[in-house]
């Protein structure tokens, strides 16, 4: 008893200078928190700042033009984001079905490109994608010749589907990437488990049913858990790129939107608040999710 | 080695669904491979074609004009191999770094006889939900002496909840015997750790040091904030402010008043597309030179009867 | 055995790491490989070396290293170059410079609030009165007159220093591109914003006259029936425009077009408009101002097919590109003739030029004699060796010797000095070609080596007191003698002067702005979130109304516009800004009478 105490505080000491990092980088910079109490602007101090309690925390909301706009840009955020957990499970089939290719060089090199995307900034996406798509670029040749349509068809401009237009260049550029966790994770299955099944008589389809998706299982549970939790940051750079005054009312996430409102020096305070508010989002979420996985799954995941 | 003739044994008797499964992959995977490498490829030729072609995006699938002002240009930056150099030093540290991190503590959050064990484990993992914002991280660097060294590039990012949560995940799945039966043996905690299950993890903490490694290369911002000692400029950063220096126009413009010397420096800049292209090829590509290092712990299977034996 | 793989991979990773860092030559002073402590004192190595080197011939020593805090700079780092051994040679210093185009506004929030932006700070005047109430910016009163190259521009300077904010006659700011002609004349000879046109296409319809937009929407709209497309087959447009500059210039509204309303003498001031008549505000969402008109005319422009129809959705490079390939019919900044007037062009005659409308009447910001709106200051920082250092730079820098360095470049590189004493320009290409330098000026890139600080104490068109002309070539009688051309020659026939500000003055179509050293007040922290959202607001809406397709959407747009802009405080914002602008237009009128 005192023996087992004894080593818990032991391997307690040996996670302590990690919490200590842990502790100095990312709480002890919490308060800064403050400023979001403030009307706080650069170069004044705080001191020098008027203290205006929850003003910006009800800035968003305090008349109806901006509570229209508030709720549009939500639902553009629940869209987003539901559509990407809606099909989470892109990256894991991905990596299972690749690792079920039995030619090696050409497993290896489908690996290798389609983490490619993964490394082109969304700036330069954009720019492929304008060269592609504009109004004299190879789509629009390709249809015109080809007599589907007359007139150019302005691509980056409509307003129409840009929920799931986003999704598939999201899913191009980190498909692929978020798959290696997967291919790792299916490296780490007992090999004898599915020598097994194989000697069993299992094709190649129940082989994965049974043994591979069930061993990955934790791991999407656990990332899907700890996205859903970050639903309401998409970043920004994705839908800043591809944003114009034409599409903007589809495309502004919350992200964008703080950061359309917040930039300059004076909007500092609000986009604290807005970070506060996100925060609180994200640990309450994190909790109840934590619940419904004990009572579903039998485990919480944190 | 002893896998193979096990591997050829099952070949013998393909069953119907395995070969339309077989097709559909190579299908599927062909067209997705296709459509990740074809931008690429795009990128490259483009940045090798006449640059006011490309700049009006005439060069779509073979290269015209073949040149390579472009990478005359982009390696005739000055510091360049200093800040590579920088850049280096600070993925293999801070990749190492934060492996090993992440490892040990993905293993030690799964001991139940921790003090407060959950207490501390739900206290890394919530750090991924929130920020503090700026102004505190930088005045909490500058006061704690990381502004200007070359510690800010490694120490905040060294505990890193996401890693530590697919490293914890992935120990989970570990048989428990494994590690009884090396405890059972008199190993330590520390022991366990290096001898057992450092090796059976092999696979998800080459994950860590890709992705860890891929975003200790690529990330500037660190840089463009905490460190204003050109001495410790990262290649990205410097290849970054490369292309910036082409596109932060605007305010070049608004401010001038010499309207015809302002024209010639503006056309100059004018090729920022290729810049950037230039710039993403020369940062992508040591990135690949070492991708097949971690590729081979992923197609290996673990067999952990052979650990157990 | 798999364990040994991966320890001797990282022993072997580790050590090469540990030789990356040992034999950087450079890289080892700060090198990670060096103890951190060394590293987190950013300015003690500099000072200590500064103490024993006060003198400013620059035999030995440690080179000082001076941090420019430069909102002007679009490079971040050493000064490199040809400009690096100009500034070395006479005073041994490394400009170290700290670019906020480049790092982004985090960088000017960061450094404010830990209280040290740099050594030289150079900011827009509204920041760097905040800076000098925050008290980051150091005052230079008693050292200033010691300076003669400085002092020279002293009347300017106090103008400038007594408009901040509780000021009692101390000196913290210098201002930048200073002239010495006057305040209320226009001395160039072409202005930021007016119609531009291809001269060979504008004769080739017969060079009619124009009366109005109309008038040019119809001239436009033949030029482009004759030529749709350029002459490598791809089409071409009257106009072609990008969105990404739009936003955070002291001008609500889409960026192309907050210039456009200077054709009829009216001004953008943030969310007001400043009539022709220099007193008057009008809200930016009236009506019968400036703004609707040339939105109106844009969309006119789109309903007769003579926009690009990637205008909304293409960036900046992708527009230059279009504008260096010919397939833009008409220019409206002057600095966009960069992209085709090269000098065949001029000589064949197929260059842009200014073509005047009868009924326009054009906004031009006079010489920038008090200064262009950006100020030099010292940091509060600095200790005494450093600062005498920078002020003995910046004197330098407002020299004639310096300036010439910054506005003409190299003796013997890029003009010859004449028997009279004149200069004539040579290598006109340097800057746009990059042209290498001989190693004894140091070497490089012509560009690369050029003045990254980017801004200037002293204006390029100010007049050098060795020459006679001005410091930058444009006005030399040299090279006004080289560029004479056919083109200028039956411009000048058909409109009776020789060049467009001559003309202007000359039929009274010249608004001229007097240049006034008003510090504006900044906004708090309310205004400018107000701010970015109605500007927000105002962009995605005018996008839309040039692209609308009948008149009465684009009216029921604008009011939709007004709408949601009012919910969003615009009333609060105008009564914010024209307060702000008020005490400028107060003095810029007082200079007048």
């Amino acid at each position: 008893m005192n023996k087992k105490k004894l080593r818990g505080y032991r391997e307690f000491l040996y996670v302590l200078p990690f919490i200590i990092l842990v502790l100095i980088f990312a709480y002890y910079p919490l308060y800064g928190w403050r400023y979001a109490f403030y009307d706080y602007k650069p170069p004044k101090t705080l001191s020098e700042c008027a203290f205006t309690g929850l003003k910006w925390f009800h800035y968003m909301i305090d008349n109806d033009t901006k509570r229209k706009q508030l709720f549009q840009v939500l639902l553009n955020t629940f869209g987003i984001s539901g559509l990407s957990m809606l099909f989470s499970w892109f990256p894991m089939m991905f990596a299972v079905f690749l690792n079920e290719i039995k030619c090696k060089p050409y497993q290896k090199f489908v690996q290798t490109v389609t983490t490619l995307p993964n490394f082109i900034s969304w700036v330069l996406v954009y720019s492929i994608a304008f060269c592609v798509f504009n109004s004299t670029g190879v789509v629009n040749t390709l249809l015109q010749d080809a007599g589907l349509i007359d007139k150019p068809v302005m691509f980056l401009q409509s307003s129409e589907h840009v929920w799931f237009k986003m999704w598939l260049w999201l899913t191009w550029k980190n498909a692929g990437w978020a798959a290696i966790m997967y291919i790792a994770a299916i490296t780490g299955i007992d090999e004898e488990l599915i020598d097994a099944a194989k000697v069993d008589g299992a094709n190649r389809w129940k082989t994965i049913w049974h043994i591979t998706i069930p061993s990955i299982l934790p791991t999407y549970f656990v990332l899907l858990f700890l996205n859903l939790a970050n639903f309401l940051s998409n970043g920004m750079e994705q839908f800043f790129v591809f944003q114009n005054s034409f599409n903007k009312n589809y495309i502004q996430v919350l992200d964008l939107y703080v950061y359309n409102l917040a930039m300059g020096s004076g909007g500092y305070s609000l986009a604290t608040a807005i970070g506060i508010l996100k925060s609180v989002v994200s640990i309450v979420l994190l909790c109840v999710l934590n619940k419904v996985s004990k009572a579903t799954r039998g485990e919480g995941f944190i | 080695m002893s896998k193979e003739p096990k591997v050829k044994a099952v070949k013998k008797k393909q069953d119907p669904v395995d070969i339309v499964m077989s097709v559909v992959t190579y299908i599927v995977y062909s067209f997705f491979a296709f459509v990740c490498v074809y931008p690429f490829y795009y990128i490259f030729i483009n940045t090798i074609s006449n640059n006011d072609l490309s700049a009006r995006g005439k060069v779509t699938f073979i290269p015209i004009d073949i040149h390579f002002t472009n990478y005359v240009n982009v390696s005739n930056i000055p510091s360049l191999m200093d800040a590579f150099r920088i850049s280096v030093s600070r993925t293999v540290i801070g990749t190492i770094l934060t492996v090993f991190a992440s490892a040990f503590l993905g293993y030690m959050f799964t001991k139940e006889t921790m003090w407060h064990r959950k207490l501390w484990y739900r206290l890394v993992v919530a750090t991924m939900y929130f920020n503090a914002g700026i102004i505190p991280f930088f005045i909490t660097m500058k006061n704690i002496g990381l502004y200007n060294s070359f510690w800010v590039y490694i120490l905040p990012t060294v505990v890193s909840p996401f890693y530590i949560v697919l490293c914890k995940t992935f120990v989970e799945s570990v048989p428990a015997e494994l590690t009884d039966a090396a405890m059972l043996d008199g190993a330590g905690t520390i022991k366990t750790f290096t001898a057992v299950i450092i090796p059976v993890i092999k696979p998800i903490l080459a994950t860590v040091a890709i992705f860890s490694a891929v975003a200790q290369w690529n990330s500037f911002q660190d840089t463009l904030l905490l460190v204003s000692d050109t001495k410790l400029f990262t290649l990205q950063f410097t290849l970054y402010q490369y292309i910036n220096q082409a596109s932060s126009l605007k305010a070049l413009v608004n401010s001038s008043t010499s309207a015809a010397s302002l024209a010639a420096s503006l056309a100059h800049a004018a090729t920022a597309t290729s810049i950037r292209m230039t710039v993403t090829i020369v940062v992508v590509f040591p990135i690949l030179l070492v991708y097949p290092i971690f590729q081979r712990y992923f197609v290996k299977g673990i067999m952990i009867g052979a650990v157990k034996g | 055995m798999k364990l040994k793989k991966v320890v001797s991979l990282l022993v072997a990773s580790t050590m090469i790491m540990a030789t990356l860092a040992g034999c950087g030559s450079s890289a080892g002073g700060a090198a990670p490989a060096a103890s951190d402590s060394a590293a987190s004192t950013d300015s003690s190595a500099a000072s200590d070396t500064a103490a024993a080197d006060t003198s400013t011939d620059a035999a030995s020593g440690d080179t000082m290293e001076i941090e420019v805090y430069d909102a002007a700079a679009n490079y971040q780092g050493l000064q490199t170059g040809w400009f690096d051994k100009v500034v070395k040679d006479r005073f041994n210093i490394d400009l170290n410079i700290i670019a906020p185009q480049v790092a982004g506004d985090a960088i000017y929030q960061t450094r404010t609030s830990a209280g040290n932006l740099g050594d030289i700070v150079l900011l827009d005047s509204v920041d760097f009165a905040d800076c000098v109430k925050a008290g980051l910016i150091k005052d230079i009163t008693a050292d200033l007159p010691n300076y003669p190259n400085l002092n020279g521009y002293m009347d300017q300077i106090k103008v400038y220093n007594s408009g901040l904010e509780g000021n009692n006659g101390e000196i913290y700011g210098i201002p930048t591109q200073m002239m010495n002609t006057s305040p209320i004349e226009y001395s160039q000879d072409v202005i930021y914003s007016s119609p531009l046109l291809r001269w060979d296409l504008y004769k080739e319809i017969g060079a009619p006259d124009i009366k109005d937009l109309d008038g040019l929407v119809d001239v436009l709209g033949q030029i482009q029936a004759a030529h749709p497309t350029n002459d490598a087959g791809d089409p071409a447009y009257a106009v072609s425009l990008w969105p990404d500059w739009d936003g955070n210039d002291n001008m609500m509204g889409i960026a192309n077009v907050v210039q456009l309303t200077t054709w009829y003498g009216e001004k953008i001031k943030d969310s007001a408009i400043l009539k022709a008549d220099g007193k008057t505000f009008v809200p930016l969402t009236d009506k019968t101002a400036s703004y609707y008109k040339m939105l109106k005319f844009l969309n006119k422009l789109y309903k007769a097919g003579l926009v690009d129809p990637d205008s909304g959705t293409q960036d900046w490079n992708a527009a230059c590109a279009k504008m260096s390939s010919g397939q833009v019919y008409m220019f409206w900044y002057s600095w966009q003739v960069g992209f085709w007037n090269s000098q065949e062009r001029l000589d064949n005659g197929t260059a842009m030029i200014f073509v005047p409308v009868a009924d326009q009447n054009y906004y031009a910001d006079a010489d920038a004699y008090y200064g262009s709106g950006r100020v030099f200051g010292v940091g509060s920082g600095v200790d005494d060796a450093k600062y005498q250092k920078i002020m003995e730079f910046l004197d330098w820098y407002a020299s004639p010797e310096g300036l010439e360095f910054q506005h003409a470049g190299i003796k013997d590189f890029n003009y010859t000095v004449g028997a009279d004493g004149k200069f004539t320009a040579i290598n006109d290409n340097a800057l746009m070609d990059n042209l290498p330098v001989p190693e004894e000026y140091g070497g490089a890139g012509y560009n690369d080596g050029n003045n990254q600080i980017n801004e200037w104490i002293v204006s390029a068109n100010a007049i050098n007191p060795n020459t006679g002309e001005t410091y930058a070539k444009d006005y030399w009688a040299s090279w006004k003698e080289s560029t004479k051309t056919q083109m200028k020659q039956e411009w000048a026939d058909k409109f009776g002067a020789a060049e467009p500000a001559e003309w202007m003055k000359k039929n009274n179509k010249l608004v001229i702005s007097p240049n006034v050293a008003v510090t504006l007040i900044s906004d708090t922290a309310d205004i400018s979130v107000i701010r970015n959202q109605c500007e927000e607001t105002l962009e995605d809406y005018s996008w839309q109304m040039i692209f609308a397709d009948s008149d009465a959407a684009f009216d029921s747009m604008w009011d939709e516009m007004t709408a949601t802009m009012d919910g969003n405080g615009y009333q609060d914002l105008y009564a914010f800004d024209c307060e702000k602008w008020q005490p400028q237009i107060d003095a810029k009128n007082a200079l007048l009478k």
